[in-house]
């Protein structure tokens, strides 16, 4: 800048040029242009390298205006959040290879309609219980059994019911067999939330009236600022793999931080946005919020020497120890007291869970499972009219067998259990097969039931288990229904 | 909280920013007040156990100074603590572990000196096996107690049925490097070095974050000048901390972490294992190990850098090495140095014949075996390494007297076959070191050489990526050192528009485009592979 100076006073035409230096006079994009250049290369380098290894890819979902979501076609998909699964979704959204909507002369096919727990993404192909029946079935009917999976995660029973009309009956399925996961009945009739996979139709029956399906709720969505955002980066949802690793997080902001939610809005309706900035900017409180929050989620969050526990650690081993063989000696108790005692309370919980539920008929758990036995009752019709079989099974759940802290808590005091006993008495009543695959688990030890579940999502071992249920009765109905 | 956490990446900017907006005194208490916070945020029991240790040994070096005759204590016996050197003097290098010199004080009182020195070495050495050692060796004698049992009839029912408690208590994070930084300290005043009068700056040297853990172990001659003068906070410092710490970060978690999941499975079986199994379960440990401990060195030593002080190096390319000699001088180089200085020399090291030193260097290596922990195959760790050096010093000898094999060990045939047979070395007692004891480390090894058997953990290893990681690393890591030290050649091609026009040719500049762009890559792929779940580092349980 001396120099410069020095210089100016020589030059005088060129003293702004020369005061000022070069960079300074470049307009502020080109001065942002290599970084941002950079980056993108850096970006593309890793994207590069991501597909190479195999890294990155959770996003599996695009939207859909009618039922909400739907898979991605021709995707890969690398799950790592429970168990770690390598994964192809094709072209007509399927995992499976080489399905062709005409169904191979001879082939029984079955359809399977679910959500995460039917899905299995966390699990390989071959060790989902779709493949295992698949197998077992051909090998005891003696025939080629073909099976769909057309499960999708966080499908409600209205959402399995449009995408059964809109491309199921595409494939000439002879059986479609429905997995009731813990829920399924609530959310037939739930509010969107940040989570794509939260976005659905809603069902609802009233009395004398026929069920209504509505896809009011997707299409709201679809016009909200985060709706159209990710309308707008469908391609880097589909093909990113950084997106993929970041989707996660960006759902979670989407949830809870406000900041997140403003930025978006700011980029859907920039005016809008804007005026609504000025307004609250304007207010006394909003700049210490804004500071608070950002203090929280800096400096506040760095856990700070914790005096509490500061007592002599060998005695805080000690009483841990003590609480474990308490706990040792109460599970040693109930493991005595198995058997018939254990039957009998189950038997009598259920039964109780069973008037507990017939008695609030008249309330909104009546709504809901009067919406869940007409939605079945439309099932039946529709498989019908395309000739085809219609099966219920109740899928296991980590929740009711063997929870773990931050599991899905009881709907209105009804848990997945007393779902199950309500679905398997609509089936009976509306004569459609059922199938009860959480049962035989309620007699499983511990160790047993965790290695059935990752954190909330079946294991091989759980695929394996649900199989196991399966395979004898369904070939059973496939006999019958011949 | 750990180096690899979200909170120390908040933590460190914070510190970072006071410590350069202070000066004197307040930047001082701030870095002892910081590393307490980091240490405690763990445990806070044992900030008060670190507290006290410091205030003891800091007396006790205080009070070893004073039994000097005044013409000792007034001599600047070390050249680390003259008052007008500068930190520039010694950061220039990194620092190099030097030979301690021969005791060079006299003492007024002679034996009160040493009674204080020997408490000292007392409290430290007898903390560390308290917390380390206590539980082993109450459980060897019960087993001793119960074998000798039967041979005396009388009391055979009192000494079977003896049930000796055991100690509840958890290791101190960290203890066996303060420990050592603390037998370093009193040994060398007790010699004659000057003892650091200021105690906060004794406190900082003690607890120190970047180095607190998992070291590298300071020395303090070669600590406090650089903490009272601090490099200054130039673009290639920052550049090269910065630097440093990502390459650390890159290693431990999208390295180091994915392959001790790959590997685990094997070091947890007595089941045989297949052969090629058993050799990726090896490897991948050593890698492991490596990328975890270099890994954590590298983010402490970056982090160190932003705060002006340049720590001493503690890894050198080790698994490079052509003998087992070598590879000791560049693994955990500064555990090496101390175990020379304060057990291989006091033990007499190599002054009194050839057979004495191959006693000592068996005995320093088992005492590193017991170091890392109060098991039986840790001690059979350090016994491999003890002898896998005196073969080595023997093999030298054998060289000696054959030109001609020396010669062809040194060709690149011979340094090619060398570093293979050391690393297969290295590798198989590592896997030792890694089996939770001697019979899963013998499993191992049993698998290793059934030459039979299918690799099953191929496919794991393929999938998780961690190959093409691998590779990642390495382009990340040649980059940002070339970054750093070819920066005009770079600017030739790629400007940093902040860059001024009339700045001096070579002067750098830490927002350089291309440089941020690497950050950018090493971030997303640190994300993209680190497991969901943190993983703690291999040395912070030593």
């Amino acid at each position: 800048m001396t120099t410069n100076l020095a210089a100016a006073t020589v030059e005088t035409d060129k003293e702004v040029e020369l005061i000022v230096p070069r960079e300074f006079k470049q307009p502020w994009f080109k001065r942002l242009l290599p970084y941002i250049a950079w980056q993108v290369v850096a970006l593309l380098a890793v994207e590069a390298t991501l597909a190479f290894a195999g890294l990155g890819e959770e996003e599996l979902f695009q939207l859909d205006p009618e039922i909400g979501t739907v898979h991605m076609t021709n995707k890969s998909i690398t799950w790592r959040k429970e168990g770690y699964a390598r994964s192809y979704l094709h072209s007509n959204g399927l995992r499976e290879s080489g399905i062709t909507e005409a169904k191979p002369a001879g082939v029984y096919r079955i359809v399977l309609l679910g959500d995460s727990q039917v899905e299995g993404i966390q699990v390989a192909l071959e060790d989902t219980a779709g493949q295992l029946l698949e197998k077992r079935l051909t090998k005891i009917l003696g025939r080629p059994v073909q099976v769909l999976n057309f499960g999708v995660s966080g499908y409600s029973t209205v959402q399995e019911f449009l995408l059964m009309k809109r491309e199921v009956f595409k494939y000439s399925p002879d059986m479609v067999l429905m997995g009731y996961d813990s829920r399924d009945m609530f959310e037939n009739w739930s509010a969107p939330d940040a989570a794509i996979s939260n976005l659905r139709p809603y069902a609802l029956k009233l009395p004398k009236q026929p069920v209504l399906v509505d896809s009011g709720p997707v299409k709201a969505f679809m016009k909200s600022p985060r709706g159209k955002f990710l309308n707008s980066i469908a391609w880097l949802r589909a093909n990113s793999r950084i997106w993929g690793l970041i989707s996660a997080y960006e759902t979670e902001a989407s949830s809870h931080n406000e900041a997140y939610k403003a930025i978006i809005g700011f980029f859907i309706s920039p005016v809008k946005v804007t005026k609504q900035f000025r307004e609250d900017a304007a207010k006394k409180d909003y700049w210490p919020n804004v500071g608070a929050q950002i203090f929280k989620a800096t400096i506040g969050s760095i856990q700070m020497p914790n005096w509490q526990y500061t007592k002599p650690v060998a005695a805080v081993k000690v009483a841990v120890k003590q609480d474990l063989s308490k706990e040792a000696e109460e599970a040693q108790k109930q493991t005595d007291l198995a058997g018939k005692q254990a039957a009998f309370d189950k038997r009598k919980a259920a039964l109780e869970e069973q008037a507990k539920v017939e008695a609030s008929n008249k309330t909104f758990i009546g709504v809901i499972t009067n919406t869940m036995e007409a939605l079945l009752q439309e099932f039946k019709k529709e498989t019908a009219n395309h000739n085809c079989k219609f099966v219920v099974y109740a899928l296991p759940s980590r929740a009711t067998l063997a929870p773990i802290a931050g599991m899905d808590q009881p709907m209105l005091g009804v848990n997945h259990g007393s779902e199950v006993v309500i679905v398997k008495r609509q089936c009976q009543e509306n004569e459609i097969p059922f199938i009860d695959a959480q049962r035989a688990a309620t007699t499983y030890s511990d160790e047993k039931l965790n290695s059935l579940f990752y954190t909330a999502h079946l294991t091989p071992s759980g695929q394996k288990y649900v199989a196991d249920q399966l395979d004898v009765p369904l070939a059973e109905i496939i006999r019958q229904s011949k | 909280m750990i180096f690899s956490s979200v909170q120390y990446l908040i933590f460190l900017p914070v510190v970072v920013f006071l410590y350069w907006r202070l000066n004197g005194l307040p930047r001082l208490i701030l870095t002892v007040v910081a590393s307490y916070v980091f240490y405690m945020s763990w445990l806070p029991i044992y900030g008060v156990l670190l507290a006290l240790m410091t205030v003891v040994n800091w007396a006790l070096s205080i009070g070893i100074e004073n039994c000097r005759t005044p013409e000792q204590s007034a001599e600047k016996s070390s050249a680390a603590l003259q008052p007008g050197q500068t930190a520039a003097d010694s950061t220039a290098e990194p620092s190099k572990p030097k030979s301690k010199p021969k005791l060079v004080a006299k003492y007024d009182h002679p034996k009160l000196a040493k009674a204080m020195l020997l408490v000292g070495l007392l409290l430290n050495v007898g903390a560390l096996c308290y917390y380390k050692y206590i539980n082993f060796v109450i459980e060897n004698i019960s087993a001793a107690v119960h074998a000798v049992a039967p041979l005396i009839p009388q009391y055979k029912a009192q000494l079977s049925g003896l049930q000796l408690p055991l100690v509840e208590a958890l290791l101190p994070l960290g203890i066996s490097f303060f420990v050592f930084e603390f037998v370093h300290y009193l040994s060398d005043v007790y010699k004659g070095d000057k003892a650091v009068r200021s105690f906060f700056e004794f406190a900082a040297f003690a607890v120190f974050f970047p180095s607190q853990i998992a070291g590298p172990i300071k020395r303090y001659q070669d600590f406090i000048p650089k903490l009272r003068n601090p490099l200054p906070l130039t673009n290639p410092l920052m550049i090269e901390g910065t630097s440093l710490f990502m390459q650390g970060l890159f290693k431990k978690a999208a390295l180091a972490d994915p392959i001790a999941a790959i590997i685990a499975k094997p070091y947890a079986t007595l089941d045989p294992l297949s052969c090629p199994d058993a050799w990726i379960a090896a490897f991948g440990f050593v890698i492991q190990v490596y990328c975890d401990f270099s890994g954590y060195t590298d983010m402490g030593r970056g982090s160190a850098l932003l705060l002006g002080i340049r720590l001493p190096i503690n890894f050198d390319l080790p698994l490079l090495s052509t003998d087992i000699s070598v590879f000791w001088r560049k693994w955990h180089m500064s555990l090496g140095s101390w175990l020379r200085d304060y057990v291989y020399i006091p033990l007499g090291g190599s002054r009194a014949g050839i057979w004495n030193q191959h006693r000592n260097l068996f005995i320093t290596m088992v005492v590193c075996g017991i170091w890392h922990g109060a098991t039986w195959h840790y001690i059979l760790f350090g016994a491999t390494q003890g002898i896998g050096l005196i073969v080595h010093r023997e093999w030298c000898r054998v060289l000696e007297g054959a030109p001609k094999l020396k010669q062809a060990c040194a060709s690149q045939i011979g340094t090619v076959l060398a570093i293979l047979f050391n690393t297969v070395f290295v590798v198989l007692t590592y896997s030792i070191f890694r089996s939770p004891d001697i019979p899963h480390g013998l499993n191992l090894w049993a698998g290793a050489f059934s030459f039979q058997g299918a690799a099953t953990l191929i496919e794991p290893l393929c999938k998780s990526g961690v190959l093409v990681i691998g590779a990642a690393y390495f382009i990340f890591w040649q980059t940002t050192e070339y970054l750093r030290h070819h920066q005009s050649a770079i600017d030739k091609f790629i400007k940093a528009p902040a860059q001024k026009e009339n700045q001096a040719p070579g002067q750098v500049v830490f927002l350089n485009p291309l440089r941020l762009a690497t950050y950018t890559a090493a971030a997303i792929l640190i994300v993209a592979s680190k497991p969901l779940e943190a993983v703690p580092f291999v040395y912070f349980q030593f």
